[in-house]
């Protein structure tokens, strides 16, 4: 019970550090640096209307007046701040003078399955962006893909392959309870191999990240490197194995089951080869029915190669991150506005810049402002929004956002954030402008 | 406004130091030590065969 003093004296330093808390928090009440205004900006102001007073249920005062603050879509670059005043232009748009088209509209959402909110935005005479509208045939199309087919099928396949090294391992610890179990010797060429695999993981998961920099060298570096340590890994493998069998350790049948790991290894990671160690076409379970007694050991190599298998799970993680940003970057709708500059008259061209639209909400979310005719930006679906039946969104547009807008990449054109209603006078001035 | 430095100091100490607190004990029970008794003892009476 050697682990008694241990608990005590971890009890003992986690008491000390609320001792730390306590001091931190009375110190910083005196001596602390003060603390900004959460919200930034003036405060909520009243939108002009009169509040209708509620029959039945009204708790506050009759005179109370509301504002509106609901989900709002500003067609600029998302400010610094979380609140722009409706007096001062917007942040990296000093230039741009005043508001120039400006709309209500009410959106529907619902709270049930696929739906959510759409907003719909519409060029008319290339100017003005239309407001919201909710469609729920867009949902309809979109059901059956609202999860990547590669993802639910490399969903299915970590789970074959968790379960196959599952039962690898519950198969190695019942082997071992057995009375002539002996253990291997352990070739130090295998810690070299999972160290490699370990690079091999570490290298995607950095080319991972530096897709999401958008940084293509780093990107390229990382894949080479992520390939040359994985085909390092099976050189070793294939070293190792033929170490134990020049050392006679397993023969014949037995030898199948050692490069059975790595050969899914090798599928995984190369997707196109196998390992060039000896395979024979005895299956697993023919093989362990086939185990006798007399060969113990042969569990053993499974147990050594099942270290990696944390790494692969990492490793295929960074490769659908690394798909999902590859398909980013292809996406064809990074040039919406330049590539169908007049699509209005046409109705084909008006559900292919729809589709764009969609597979444009699906990967960014954003509203990307060009000349498109129809654009949507699901702004929540399912569980992430719970709307009331009718929201305002909110819409402003800006020329040089909708004309320099579709080639703003990786910044945030159109993005959701709280905002205000201007108030009446702004709005006429804003609109008349 | 609260001293970040000492804020995560305070929660990283926390947070490993309750694992390091109650996590032996997880062991503990997994070597045959009964629940609720202040003093671990003699257990030698406890069967082997008690689950």
């Amino acid at each position: 019970m050697t682990s008694m003093p241990f608990m005590s004296v971890a009890a003992l330093i986690v008491g000390f550090a609320q001792l730390v808390f306590l001091f931190n928090l009375i110190w910083s009440l005196f001596k602390g640096k003060e603390a900004q205004a959460a919200i930034h900006g003036e405060r909520r102001r009243w939108n002009g209307k009169r509040r209708r007073p509620r029959r039945g249920m009204a708790t506050g005062a009759r005179s109370s007046r509301s504002s509106i603050a609901g989900l709002t879509i500003t067609a600029y670059p998302a400010p610094p701040e979380d609140f722009v005043p409706q007096n001062e232009p917007p942040a990296g748009l000093s230039a741009v003078r005043g508001c120039i088209h400006e709309r209500h509209y009410p959106v529907h959402g619902w709270n049930s399955g696929h739906c959510g909110m759409v907003a719909l935005a519409a060029t008319a005479d290339s100017q003005a962006l239309a407001g919201g509208r909710s469609d729920r045939s867009i949902f309809a199309a979109r059901a059956h893909s609202s999860l990547p087919a590669a993802k639910i099928g490399l969903g299915v396949f970590l789970a074959v392959v968790g379960s196959l090294f599952a039962l690898f391992i519950s198969a190695y610890s019942m082997r071992m309870n057995m009375v002539d179990w002996r253990t291997l010797p352990v070739p130090a060429l295998l810690w070299f191999n999972t160290g490699v695999l370990v690079l091999s993981s570490v290298a995607l998961q950095w080319a991972h990240m530096a897709a999401r920099r958008d940084d293509i060298d780093g990107v390229i570096v990382g894949l080479c490197a992520g390939g040359a340590s994985a085909v390092t890994f099976l050189i070793g493998q294939l070293l190792a194995w033929r170490q134990l069998s020049g050392a006679r350790v397993f023969r014949g049948v037995q030898s199948s089951q050692f490069v059975l790991l790595p050969d899914h290894r090798g599928a995984r990671a190369a997707s196109d080869g196998r390992p060039g160690g000896p395979r024979q076409n005895d299956g697993q379970g023919v093989a362990w029915r086939r185990d006798g007694p007399g060969t113990p050991e042969r569990g053993t190599l499974h147990y050594l190669l099942a270290f990696p298998a944390g790494g692969l799970a990492g490793l295929a993680r960074s490769a659908d991150g690394l798909d999902r940003r590859f398909r980013r970057h292809l996406s064809p709708v990074a040039q919406l506005g330049g590539q169908i500059p007049d699509g209005r008259n046409c109705a084909d061209k008006h559900r292919r810049i729809a589709c764009a639209a969609c597979r444009l909400a699906r990967h960014r979310r954003r509203l990307v402002l060009g000349s498109a005719r129809l654009q949507e930006c699901l702004l929540g679906e399912g569980h992430d929004v719970d709307l009331p039946p009718q929201r305002h969104l909110h819409l402003q547009l800006f020329p040089a956002v909708v004309h320099d807008g579709a080639n703003v990449h990786d910044r945030a054109v159109a993005q959701s954030q709280r905002s205000l209603r201007p108030r009446r006078s702004e709005a006429r001035i804003s609109r008349s402008s | 406004m609260l001293n970040e430095t000492l804020g995560r100091f305070h929660f990283w100490v926390s947070f490993l130091g309750a694992y390091a607190i109650f996590f032996p004990m997880h062991y503990l029970g997994l070597l045959g030590m009964p629940r609720r008794y202040h003093d671990i003892g003699e257990t030698a009476f406890i069967p082997a065969s008690a689950p």
